[in-house]
C-alpha cells in the first residue's frame, strides 16, 4: 500500500498560525479567545491523538487492504481518482462526524474535541485518543469496497483533516458568499461548536458544507446572539485525562445504574437520552430555544 | 462574574431552563447563586476565562454564619453575603439537596 501522509508537514504550519491567532487575540484585546491550560490541555490531546493513531492504524491499514482486495473493481491511482475519492471520503466523514454526536458510543470518543469553553486554532487540534475504540473507522471501509485505493483514502481523510484547522478560528468573519454556499467555513464551523439551542448538532462538514444542506443538517450563523462554545454540560476541568475519558466513565455509570432492559440505550441512544427521561437531548434542547425564540 | 446577559444565558442552557428569580454575588464577585421559580438552585462559576452553570446538585453544601453564608460543592467553596436572606437561602438549598 502506497499513499502520503502529509499531516507532518501541516504541524510547522499548524504551529506558526495559532502563535499568530494569540498575537492578533492579544492585540485586539480578545483576551477570552485563548486560556492557556485550555490550550495545554488542547495540544496534549492532538499530541496523544498521534499516538493512538499511528497505533490503531496497526489494525486499521490490513482491514482497510482486506476490504479492498474484496472490492468489485479496483479504482487505481489514475489522477482522476484523488477528487472523486477526495469526495467520497468527505461524504463519508459527514456520517461518522453525524454519528459522532448522535450516538453516544461514537460521541465518548468525539466529545473532546468539543469540551473546550474556547474556540480557537488550538482547539483544532483537540482530537480524540479513542477513536479506535469507538470503531468510528468503520465509515472508511466502503470506500474501500467501492475501490479505491487504501492509500489514497488515509491521505484524502489527512487533507480533510489539515482542511478544517483553519476553520476553528474567531478570527475571519465570513468568507465570499459562493465559498460559504459550498466550502465549510469558520462561521459555518462555529455553529457547529456552539453549545446555543439553536445550533446544536448543526453542521457536521468536513469539508463540504454541501453534504448539511442536503441532508438537513444545515444552520447558518446568526450575527446577532453572541455564541457559547464547549458542550451543553460543561468539562469545567483541565485535567487532560478527564478531557479525554469523562464519556466513557460516564457511560459505564450509567449503564451501571440502568435496568437491565435499558443498558444498551445508554450506548447507541443520542447523549443526553435517560430511560426516565431526566435528561435533555439536543433535539429537546433545540426545540426548546425555538419555542423561545418563536415566542 | 458575567454581565446579565451573559448570566442568563448560561442559565438558560441548563437543563429546563432557568430564570432566575433571586441571585447572590459571592463576596469576591466572581460567581452567583440563583434560585428560579421552580424551587430549583444553580451555581455560575468562572472556569478559566469563561463561567459555567451547573444546577445545584446533592453535593451542595451551606454553612450559615451570621448573615454569610458559605456553599460548598465538591472541592469548591463560595462565601455569599445573604442578609437577613441567610436562613431563606440555607432552607432552598436544603431542599434542592433532598430533591437531587
Amino acid at each position: 500500500m502506497s499513499g502520503f501522509d502529509p499531516l507532518p508537514y501541516a504541524i510547522p504550519a499548524f504551529v506558526l498560525l495559532i502563535g499568530l491567532e494569540i498575537a492578533w487575540a492579544w492585540r485586539s484585546g480578545r483576551l477570552r479567545i485563548y486560556e492557556a491550560r485550555d490550550t495545554a490541555v488542547s495540544l496534549a490531546l492532538g499530541v496523544g491523538s498521534l499516538v493512538a493513531g499511528a497505533l490503531a492504524a496497526i489494525a486499521t491499514v490490513p482491514l482497510l487492504v482486506a476490504v479492498h482486495s474484496a472490492a468489485p473493481v479496483s479504482l487505481g491511482w489514475t489522477w482522476w481518482v484523488w477528487p472523486l475519492c477526495f469526495v467520497a471520503d468527505d461524504f463519508a466523514y459527514y456520517w461518522q462526524h453525524r454519528t459522532g454526536h448522535r450516538v453516544r458510543w461514537f460521541w465518548a470518543a468525539h466529545v473532546n474535541h468539543h469540551s473546550s469553553q474556547h474556540y480557537n486554532l488550538s482547539t483544532a487540534l483537540r482530537q480524540t485518543w479513542t477513536g479506535f475504540i469507538a470503531l468510528s473507522f468503520i465509515f472508511r471501509l466502503p470506500l474501500a469496497l467501492a475501490g479505491f485505493e487504501p492509500g489514497m483514502i488515509l491521505t484524502c481523510a489527512a487533507f480533510n483533516l489539515i482542511y478544517q484547522f483553519w476553520i476553528h478560528t474567531q478570527a475571519i468573519g465570513r468568507m465570499p458568499r459562493w465559498f460559504e454556499a459550498v466550502m465549510n467555513t469558520p462561521s459555518h464551523h462555529r455553529v457547529h461548536h456552539a453549545t446555543n439551542g439553536r445550533y446544536l448538532d448543526r453542521n457536521y462538514a468536513g469539508t463540504f458544507i454541501v453534504w448539511d444542506r442536503l441532508f438537513g443538517t444545515f444552520e447558518a450563523e446568526a450575527g446577532d446572539v453572541p455564541i457559547r462554545y464547549g458542550i451543553v454540560s460543561q468539562l469545567g476541568s483541565f485535567n487532560l485525562l478527564r478531557a479525554a475519558f469523562h464519556e466513557w466513565i460516564a457511560i459505564g455509570r450509567d449503564v451501571w445504574h440502568a435496568p437491565w432492559r435499558h443498558k444498551a440505550s445508554y450506548l447507541w441512544r443520542e447523549p443526553g437520552w435517560s430511560h426516565d427521561g431526566s435528561r435533555e437531548t439536543s433535539d429537546t434542547i433545540r426545540e426548546r430555544a425555538a419555542r423561545k425564540d418563536s415566542a | 462574574m458575567p454581565d446579565d446577559n451573559e448570566l442568563a444565558a448560561l442559565l438558560d442552557g441548563l437543563p429546563g431552563g432557568f430564570v432566575a428569580r433571586e441571585r447572590l454575588v459571592s463576596t469576591d464577585g466572581t460567581s452567583v447563586l440563583a434560585a428560579d421559580g421552580q424551587g430549583r438552585l444553580a451555581i455560575v462559576i468562572p472556569h478559566g476565562a469563561h463561567y459555567l452553570a451547573r444546577l445545584a446538585n446533592g453535593r451542595l453544601f451551606a454553612e450559615e454564619s451570621g448573615t454569610s453564608l458559605t456553599i460548598r460543592d465538591g472541592s469548591l467553596a463560595l462565601r455569599f453575603e445573604a442578609g437577613d436572606g441567610a436562613p431563606g437561602w440555607r432552607t432552598r438549598i436544603g431542599r434542592a439537596r433532598d430533591q437531587s
